[in-house]
């Protein structure tokens, strides 16, 4: 739902009850003080407040009406800022002037940048803007939109409130709700615990907890965020697994949240799980405790073997490439080959259906496992049978150039297939050898002279898992020791040790948030 | 600036600022010095919660007082807010007298 409202046009009480709704958002929507003031008087001269060019119309401005005017709709927008606060949604801002009014690529930069910090990953279809300076008037400077705009400044500035005057309401907000404050009074947000699936209760006294960061933000955190500690008297330590690389996301609002959820709950911490040095980095900048955790570390290596029965009903192939049918999946990047194998979840997405559609046009050559076992319907491979066509692959590929760690990968390699990779953010090369993983150009013909190029190593699958497990052993090895002294230093030396049983395949393990805490609280 | 107890100055006050505009008078008349504005700034902004923009007013005033033990605390709880996502004025203001600062 999107739902425009201006100030004055809704009670407080009413919008209290609006701010109720589940999953709601609140984006600020600003012009500066006097551009608004002077749009205003025009309006109320040709009584029209759109669609006009009132550029040539230039009526005298009073500063004092101007300024009572800006009084009453700062007190009234404050009050609604004040029940966005206490109601605990997400708000974010855009200025007509400095978001909007800019070109095509700017605006939607902008746009897209303001949506983010919500949480929310827009797919824009068509832009269109309100274009709103040149349907008001097309003087930048209001000073020539009145007939005394030099004067009125000079007389602002005498007061003190030129600077006000030219900034738009709700300036000196922060971008989201950032006060670090353990009076929150409002209740604990329990539809949270139904957004996000990959949890794992490690501990109850003291809590540890693993948990997803998904679209940049922690609903474990936020959940935190309540009148009393949600886990009483208890200490606790939650390890945060982000499912998307962190290296492009704006790292402040998801600090603001833990530090609020750590001032609601005294001696809980978060710990951020990086895969990268500049996500380490990135973190640090914002103040939040990370160690190296890369879930490909989780992946259960007894599921993947190399001496798997050949799937009797897939042709052998160069090349194999498991991948959601996404577009980031980079599936062209293949069509140099002969005849790739492709494992996908079921496209029934309508982006994920027309990628299949657009793929099976141009991609004759190439085998969609997935329906050709099914006979034309999707059929799911469970991980026996995945293994079996696996056993039907030379080669395996990665061809995403950003996302988070693709456990793909680390199935495919543990399976003995050695990789073809294009270069990539996210973390999946932190299992790779140089022996057992190719990074290639990303074009479809380096891809292909990087299959090629494997193949001529004449690995051996053994080989391949052999080298891989080493190095997935050696990082949880470094993994557990930087987990253990993170609790430990937050905990005590008394804290329970960090081990991996508990955590392979947890975050392939649907667990929603709500399951967790139930045991938990 | 204009005098405190000058016309115009009392008509400024008889509208009621708003909290935005009581913040902007206060960071001009902490440039200009006007200690009666400031002295009357501070007062209206007492009941108000704490925010980023209060703090870094507070901040400037102390600096501007030369109260460095002041000047250091509030800039403590100022650095605890994650001003680099601001662009108010006020705050980049403290944040250049912070840059000017030898604490």
């Amino acid at each position: 739902m999107t739902c425009k409202i201006f100030a004055k046009q809704i009670s407080i009480s009413n919008l209290q009850i609006l701010l109720r709704r589940p999953n709601l958002s609140v984006i600020y929507l600003t012009r500066n003080r006097i551009d608004r003031y002077i749009s205003d008087i025009k309006g109320s001269i040709t009584k029209r407040y759109v669609q006009d060019d009132t550029t040539q119309l230039r009526p005298r401005l009073d500063v004092t009406k101007f300024l009572s005017k800006a009084f009453q709709q700062d007190r009234e927008l404050d009050e609604m800022h004040r029940a966005v606060v206490e109601s605990g949604v997400r708000f974010s801002h855009l200025r007509y002037e400095m978001d909007l009014d800019q070109d095509d690529i700017l605006r939607t930069a902008r746009v897209t940048e303001t949506l983010r910090a919500l949480g929310h990953v827009p797919t824009f279809k068509t832009i269109g803007t309100e274009n709103w300076i040149v349907k008001q008037d097309q003087n930048p400077d209001w000073r020539a939109k009145v007939e005394n705009g030099f004067e009125a400044a000079a007389a602002l500035a005498g007061l003190g409130v030129l600077e006000y005057a030219e900034d738009r309401p709700l300036a000196d907000l922060p971008p989201r709700p950032t006060a670090v404050s353990a009076e929150v009074k409002t209740p604990r947000n329990d539809s949270l615990l139904d957004e996000g699936g990959y949890n794992l209760a490690f501990a109850s006294d003291p809590v540890i907890t693993f948990t997803a960061i998904q679209y940049g933000r922690s609903f474990l955190a936020e959940w935190m965020v309540g009148p009393q500690s949600a886990f009483g008297a208890r200490k606790g330590v939650h390890f945060l697994k982000p499912t998307w690389t962190m290296e492009t996301t704006d790292l402040k609002p998801l600090a603001a949240t833990l530090r609020q959820a750590e001032a609601c709950n005294p001696d809980h911490h978060f710990v951020a799980m990086h895969v990268s040095d500049l996500e380490a980095r990135k973190y640090r900048e914002v103040g939040i405790t990370s160690v190296s955790g890369n879930p490909n570390l989780f992946t259960d290596e007894r599921h993947f073997a190399t001496d798997a029965e050949p799937h009797p009903d897939v042709p052998m192939s160069d090349a194999l490439y498991v991948a959601r049918l996404a577009p980031w999946k980079n599936h062209h990047l293949a069509s140099g080959l002969t005849a790739p194998l492709f494992v996908y979840g079921d496209p029934r997405e309508d982006t994920e259906a027309r990628q299949f559609d657009a793929l099976r046009s141009s991609f004759a050559q190439a085998g969609f496992v997935n329906h050709s076992l099914g006979r034309g319907s999707y059929h799911y491979l469970g991980r026996q049978e995945l293994a079996s066509v696996m056993s039907r692959a030379r080669v395996s590929l990665a061809l995403s150039q950003e996302e988070g760690v693709m456990r793909a990968a680390s199935e495919c390699l543990l399976a003995g297939l050695p990789m073809v990779s294009v270069p990539s953010i996210g973390g999946r090369d932190l299992i790779f050898t140089t022996d057992t993983a190719l990074i290639v150009d990303a074009t479809p013909e380096a891809v292909r002279n990087g299959v090629a190029a494997m193949r001529a190593r004449n690995l051996t699958r053994e080989e391949v898992r052999r080298a891989t497990l080493a190095r997935v052993l050696e990082e949880r090895g470094k993994f557990l020791a930087a987990a253990n002294r993170t609790v430990a230093a937050f905990l005590g030396p008394m804290a329970p040790r960090i081990t991996i049983e508990p955590l392979i395949d947890f975050s392939i393990r649907y667990v929603p948030l709500r399951n967790i805490i139930e045991t938990l609280v | 600036m204009i005098a405190f107890e000058s016309p115009e100055g009392t008509a400024l006050r008889a509208l009621s600022p708003s909290r935005s505009a009581t913040m902007a008078i206060c960071l001009a008349a902490l440039s200009e010095r006007q200690n009666a504005w400031v002295s009357w700034a501070s007062d209206e902004l007492a009941t108000t919660a704490q925010s980023i923009e209060v703090t870094a007013l507070r901040f400037i005033q102390a600096a501007s007082d030369g109260n460095e033990r002041a000047a250091r605390q509030l800039w403590a709880v100022l650095a605890s807010f994650p001003i680099e996502g601001t662009e108010s004025r006020i705050v980049q203001a403290a944040r250049n007298l912070r840059g000017q600062m030898q604490f």
